[in-house]
């Protein structure tokens, strides 16, 4: 049942005052309160000034915000507090709830705090999230864990801020000690840098690790109880736990040389009585060397999937000339090519997933983890057995979609083929755009090789086999690639680049690919639609670089 | 909720055209989905959707139209959006159906024209 929605009229004329507020708090949210709470911010927003086009943006992210939290999280809101502020080109939008988090979003969103996570399932970066984060310049998600009021906050944000932005909120400092004198004293030298939680024993210092996630725990050694080497040992076995950096304040001084603490990863010892200079020194130190290791991670983590999922192939393969040139749109792909080499052919997949920027990038992602074990298990060469025929592998693959109902919920097209060393070609195609024929003598033509989208019950994958001459060249391309040639709703291959292949006939595969990918750069240059991701492949067969 | 008031089905000869109305979001595809799958052919093949008259799409209508398109591929046919404009229009081109599997045409005569050619072709 849906929370009472309030009259718009009378809250909206109240708040709109400049800058402009709207706020809204629904109690367990429910697929109902979507309209109402559409209309009511779309009423704000035009009060406000704010364009239709933006407008719809917002609505369309607090729609999903919500749904997401009606569909997803383990323990459901009972609360939902929403805050939208507009001032003159700055829009704000804050969501905050008491529902589980999700674990998986604050590494997703731009903007998100600088600090990884363990990885959370993809089923929690759906379309809707992929729609928000596609939108809007600012996007971030903040735990409850690790935010002041103990709620998830979601927060979009666009143009900039009327007033300078509000400092960075102060590291989150547990600090543990028993001596009730020793706490007071440390909490008021570290107080002025930090925000500083003081906690009386471990047990303390646990349950409010649960609530409120710190960047950093200073803990005296000797407590009674659990002391501190046990509450870090307790710390690390919690998940992320063990990056949360750990000081340890002792009165005895051989402590830093003890073996065992050493051993639990401890960042640094204070002997008291510590001077003020000292503690926060060590603690600045400290926090500036996780952030460090923590942004190199996640620059390595960006690095290591762009380079996996960015497509790339071999430029020769025997007696085959490959060029490949691709447009990665943004900050993620749908395209993505995969291949295996073996003594007489090279096998390769060509695969497009629809959507753009995030949300491609994690499906894209899910599809080439899919495949390439797919790939694995049935190429093998180096296991000996005979590699997969090319509608093989697609069959393989919508057998595997249509399982899932996370990647069947998405759409993707892929081509396979195999380019053997006596000029046979096997294709097998599973809803992807035709491929073109460019013989060295002949005119250029169209080869469309029917197959059903991947996922479809019983798609049955039927091979084109081509033989292809000397100075021949096939040439791959996806969706993005052929768009920017097409007028709207032109079917593809669009006329323009027929026109032009013909001239392309006597090239090699690395300049037919310079010439072509030249005019698609022009042409999308004057396109409306938003970029996509492009990716042309030419293989020309028998070293026909040679015959320039 | 009346079904029946977020979308209607007609079929014909070369395409079958389905109608939306209204928001096409979270609050309604959970009850069009089962509805839309009882009463759509079996063996409907191309597919016409009717935006006109829709305000509102979110990526549960993104999510319909996939199922949508992939039951038009099934049967060897086509999808063709029509007269999508405003909100509804910018979420299909954010979210980027593939150019070749669906086509866009600004009005409902050039979605009817596009299947009636391809029988005359």
């Amino acid at each position: 049942m849906s929370a009472p929605i309030a009259t718009p009229d009378r809250a909206l004329k109240t708040h709109v005052q400049p800058p402009a507020r709207w706020q809204k708090t629904i109690g367990s949210p429910a697929y109902a309160d979507l309209p109402p709470l559409r209309a009511e911010m779309r009423r704000f927003l035009d009060l406000a000034g704010i364009p239709a086009a933006t407008s719809d943006r917002y609505c369309l992210s607090l729609c999903e915000i919500i749904s997401n939290l009606v569909k997803h999280p383990r323990q459901k809101a009972q609360a939902v507090a929403i805050s939208c502020t507009a001032a003159g080109a700055h829009l704000r939008l804050d969501v905050a709830d008491d529902s589980t988090p999700f674990a998986s979003f604050d590494a997703i969103c731009k903007g998100a705090p600088a600090r990884l996570h363990a990885a959370g399932t993809l089923a929690e970066s759906g379309y809707g999230l992929g729609c928000i984060v596609a939108q809007h310049a600012r996007v971030c998600y903040t735990s409850a864990a690790a935010s002041a009021d103990g709620r998830n906050h979601f927060t979009l944000e666009d143009g900039a801020p009327a007033a300078a932005p509000q400092s960075a909120p102060k590291p989150l400092v547990f600090l543990v000690d028993d001596n009730p004198a020793d706490l007071k004293m440390h909490h008021r030298m570290l107080s002025g840098f930090y925000d500083v939680v003081p906690l009386g024993d471990a047990m303390a210092a646990m349950a409010m690790f649960d609530a409120r996630r710190p960047d950093l725990i200073i803990s005296d050694l000797h407590m009674p109880g659990t002391d501190g080497a046990a509450l870090r040992r307790r710390i690390s076995a919690l998940p992320d736990g063990d990056t949360v950096p750990f000081i340890f304040l002792s009165a005895a001084a051989e402590g830093m040389n003890d073996a065992n603490l050493l051993r639990l990863g401890i960042d640094d010892y204070i002997v008291k009585p510590a001077t003020s200079q000292a503690l926060q020194r060590t603690a600045e130190r400290v926090l500036r060397r996780r952030e460090q290791v923590h942004r190199a991670l996640e620059s390595r983590f960006h690095r290591d999937v762009q380079k996996y999922l960015h497509p790339h192939l071999p430029p020769q393969a025997g007696r085959w000339r490959i060029a490949l040139k691709n447009r990665m749109a943004d900050a993620g792909g749908g395209d993505f090519t995969l291949h295996s080499e073996s003594e007489d052919s090279l096998s390769v997949i060509l695969a497009d997933v629809m959507g753009h920027g995030t949300e491609a990038k994690f499906f894209a992602y899910a599809y080439a983890g899919y495949l390439r074990s797919l790939f694995r298990g049935a190429l093998a060469p180096e296991r000996g057995l005979a590699p997969a025929a090319p509608h093989t592998l697609l069959t393989m693959l919508s057998a595997a979609v249509a399982a899932d109902d996370f990647l069947d919920a998405s759409l993707l097209t892929c081509q396979s083929f195999r380019l053997a060393q006596d000029g046979t070609i096997t294709i097998a195609s599973a809803g992807h755009p035709p491929l073109l024929l460019l013989p060295r003598r002949a005119l250029p033509s169209v080869l469309p090789v029917a197959g059903a989208l991947p996922g479809l019950a019983g798609a049955d994958y039927q091979p084109l086999h081509l033989q292809l001459a000397a100075g021949d060249k096939i040439i791959f391309a996806t969706d993005g690639f052929f768009d920017a040639f097409s007028a709207e709703g032109e079917a593809h291959p669009p006329a323009a680049l027929m026109q032009m292949l013909d001239a392309c006939a006597p090239m090699g595969a690395e300049d037919c690919s310079h010439e072509i990918w030249q005019r698609f750069e022009f042409c999308a240059q004057t396109q409306t639609r938003p970029p996509d991701d492009a990716t042309l492949i030419i293989a020309a067969y028998g070293g026909s670089d040679e015959h320039q | 909720m009346n079904i029946n008031n977020i979308f209607e089905i007609q079929p014909a000869q070369d395409y079958t055209l389905i109608r939306f109305y209204g928001f096409i979001d979270a609050s309604t595809v959970q009850q069009i989905r089962p509805v839309l799958q009882r009463q759509l052919p079996e063996h409907s093949a191309n597919l016409i959707i009717d935006m006109r008259e829709v305000g509102f799409l979110d990526s549960h209508g993104v999510g319909l139209f996939v199922s949508l398109l992939k039951q038009a591929h099934r049967n060897k046919g086509h999808m063709a959006f029509a007269a999508a404009k405003g909100q509804p229009s910018s979420v299909l081109q954010m979210v980027g159906f593939n150019g070749g599997l669906v086509s866009y045409c600004p009005t409902l005569s050039d979605a009817y024209a596009l299947f009636v050619k391809n029988r005359a072709v």
